[in-house]
């Protein structure tokens, strides 16, 4: 009795001085996904696919600075939606359609073009900001020894109050899953492989499953699912007046 | 000559000498039927816009309740002030309907398909049980709602999801701050629904769906009132405006939907309440249909004209036809007063008869109408009541109708009757 008694003082004095800071891992985590010390451009192929009803694609240039929180997207790829564009300012998404010339209040929270994604997919990560870790524990997913995080938010605001993130041990997400806060999942986020540009990270591959939409399909559920591919990379300086919509309305004639 | 005896030989008369009045009898049934017709028709479909447009809002009179930073989400939530000035209404609602709505951004899942809802409504199923139970189902029905975890839906909706009664579906509904919420419901009921008002809407228990947004309880968006009687919603409204203003934030006193519309686009913080008619919310449909109304008199005029002009010429051939009836009649002691009451009688038992053919036509025209559909008309669904348009006749209708043709008729026929009575002796018998 008295054994066993040390050996349990002894375990939990160890597993807390080795104890892992989630919150920093968090940190790290958004530190790889965030470009606050440089603009960031690409091209993302956006592949949208409903089962039984086909595959769209979509092409977009995509302009960051994530220092002040901005960026704009250019639709260059279907033809029928070349020339729109989103262009975030602080807290205000707009959205401009040069069919009608017009600008339009978007959210973040909204699908981004009919896709899986969300808007706010394209800005910089702020999951040490905006969650708790209410657990962390060490599991395997493929071939990565990951820190599986059920993080939950601490603001009322976020998109998904819960959250289950996936944290390989170079500190890069890897898998994510997005509950409704009745504990619904809602969408399940995949990054298999990064692309290492100086010595920065950047998804290769992102995949979107939604948890609801989808098709039964010789009765099994079949997701709808979004893969985004990045190509063409840059980090350098983007001149000022791309973030403004005068850009947008050029970047449609 | 007693009044009785004028009776007696105007009935024996008019028994003798029907084949006379037949044409007559005809032209002012034709009349009187197709008048009818319309105006039955008329009233039918604005009584359905007017009972869809209850439903859907729920209610003839209602305080609504908006802020502005929860985005498209309704709140009141000093329902004290709020029932404290209802109490003193001139007349008070014999029904009030409470409803949280979540406007245009509900999404309904089942088997991976979605469908998303422009309205979804949080009701509470005991008070507004015989409400729901009068909508047109396809499949189940407004029973066992009491849980709370049941839903009912549109049918575009439940083929949208390729759901039945019976299956679970998933609401996701996004909270007063933005965040994804979602809740499990049961399919209890599947109603038809062609309404102007549209088909992408649900219906839940309010309670729940008030804990989906993360919202208190007891909160709602609008407080609707049912009145049995005919009142004059706008002297209400006025009256529940100046009531409500002492206690809470109000919009400016509304009368026209544009009013609505602009009072909506300005900003606020926190809640602002607005109290309208459901006459401001079907002003549209209410234009629309006054535009019908003056065609359709239009037609009334012309048919009137017509039937004027039938009754005149035939009822003057008629008496031409007696004119040395009339002489005889003179001639045995029968005085001008007596001819002109006699003929007077006859035409009130032309004007009996055609009133009856012409209700009995009119009905049968009505009934031949109801068995065909006219969904094949763009947007006219919204007139009709389970694809079918159905008369509506209304005392006021029918005595209007009946005044309009007396008006139109007696003139034709009292002019060649008082001028037949006034006719010398000598003048008639020589005809």
């Amino acid at each position: 009795m008295k054994k066993s008694l040390i050996l349990t003082i002894f375990i939990t004095l160890l597993s807390t001085l080795y104890a892992v800071d989630f919150h920093e891992l968090l940190l790290k985590a958004d530190a790889l996904a965030s470009y606050t010390e440089s603009d960031f451009s690409a091209e993302y192929t956006i592949v949208h696919d409903k089962p039984g009803e086909g595959r769209d694609t979509t092409v977009a240039a995509i302009f960051r600075r994530d220092k002040i929180e901005q960026y704009v997207i250019i639709i260059l790829e279907p033809d029928i939606n070349r020339g729109q564009g989103y262009l975030k300012l602080e807290d205000t998404l707009w959205f401009y359609d040069p069919e009608g010339r017009r600008f339009n209040y978007s959210s973040s929270k909204d699908r981004f073009q009919n896709s899986n994604a969300r808007n706010s997919d394209f800005t910089r990560s702020t999951l040490a900001d905006d969650y708790i870790v209410r657990s962390g524990e060490r599991v395997k997913l493929g071939n990565y020894d990951c820190w599986l995080l059920e993080l939950e938010a601490n603001n009322d605001e976020v998109t998904y109050p819960i959250m289950k993130i996936w944290i390989s041990d170079d500190n890069l997400v890897r898998k994510t899953e997005d509950y409704s806060l009745s504990n619904q999942l809602l969408r399940t986020t995949a990054i298999p492989s990064y692309q290492k540009v100086g010595i920065r990270y950047i998804p290769a591959l992102i995949y979107y499953f939604d948890a609801l939409e989808g098709a039964v399909i010789d009765g099994k559920f079949v997701s709808e699912k979004t893969v985004i591919s990045i190509k063409k990379t840059s980090f350098r300086d983007i001149p000022g007046n791309v973030f403004t919509k005068n850009f947008l309305e050029r970047s449609a004639q | 000559m007693k009044t009785v005896n004028r009776v007696k030989l105007a009935v024996r008369y008019f028994s003798g000498h029907y084949r006379r009045y037949i044409f007559l009898i005809l032209a002012v049934s034709f009349g009187f039927a197709i008048i009818t017709t319309m105006t039955s028709l008329a009233a039918g479909m604005y009584d359905n816009v007017y009972r869809a447009a209850q439903q859907h809002y729920g209610g003839q009179l209602f305080v609504l309740g908006f802020h502005k930073q929860y985005g498209h989400l309704g709140l009141i939530r000093d329902d004290q002030a709020v029932m404290d000035a209802v109490r003193k209404l001139d007349v008070q609602p014999d029904r009030m309907v409470k409803r949280t709505l979540f406007f245009a951004d509900g999404i309904l899942y089942f088997a991976g398909n979605s469908s998303r809802q422009k309205n979804v409504y949080g009701v509470d199923w005991d008070v507004e049980a015989d409400d729901f139970a009068k909508l047109d189902y396809s499949e189940g029905g407004s029973a066992n709602l009491s849980d709370g975890k049941g839903i009912i839906i549109s049918e575009p909706v439940a083929e949208q999801l390729g759901a039945r009664v019976g299956d679970d579906v998933v609401l996701k509904v996004r909270t007063k701050t933005g965040q994804n919420n979602t809740g499990t419901f049961v399919i209890k009921g599947i109603f038809r629904d062609e309404s102007i008002f549209g088909y992408y809407k649900c219906y839940v228990d309010r309670r729940e769906l008030n804990n989906l947004l993360a919202f208190e309880e007891e909160d709602y968006f609008s407080l609707g009132l049912y009145f049995n009687n005919a009142v004059d919603a706008s002297e209400l409204s006025f009256q529940l405006h100046s009531e409500l203003e002492k206690k809470l934030p109000m919009s400016s006193f509304i009368t026209r939907k544009e009013e609505y519309t602009f009072e909506q686009g300005m900003h606020w913080e926190g809640i602002r309440h607005f109290v309208m008619t459901l006459e401001i919310f079907v002003s549209q449909v209410s234009e629309l249909l006054t535009a019908m109304n003056l065609v359709s008199y239009f037609l009334y005029i012309m048919i009137s004209l017509i039937v004027l002009v039938s009754v005149s010429v035939t009822y003057r051939l008629i008496i031409h036809e007696r004119t040395a009836e009339i002489g005889t009649m003179r001639s045995m002691g029968f005085q001008r007063g007596d001819i002109l009451g006699i003929l007077l009688g006859e035409a009130l038992l032309v004007f009996a008869v055609s009133l009856v053919i012409g209700a009995l036509l009119s009905l049968l025209v009505l009934w031949i109408i109801s068995l065909f559909s006219f969904s094949f008309i763009p947007g006219f669904e919204i007139f009709m009541t389970k694809g079918r348009l159905l008369p509506l006749f209304t005392i006021s209708d029918i005595l209007s109708n009946i005044g309009l043709l007396i008006i139109i008729i007696f003139p034709a026929l009292l002019i060649p009757s008082f001028r037949a009575s006034r006719l010398e002796l000598t003048k008639a018998l020589g005809d």
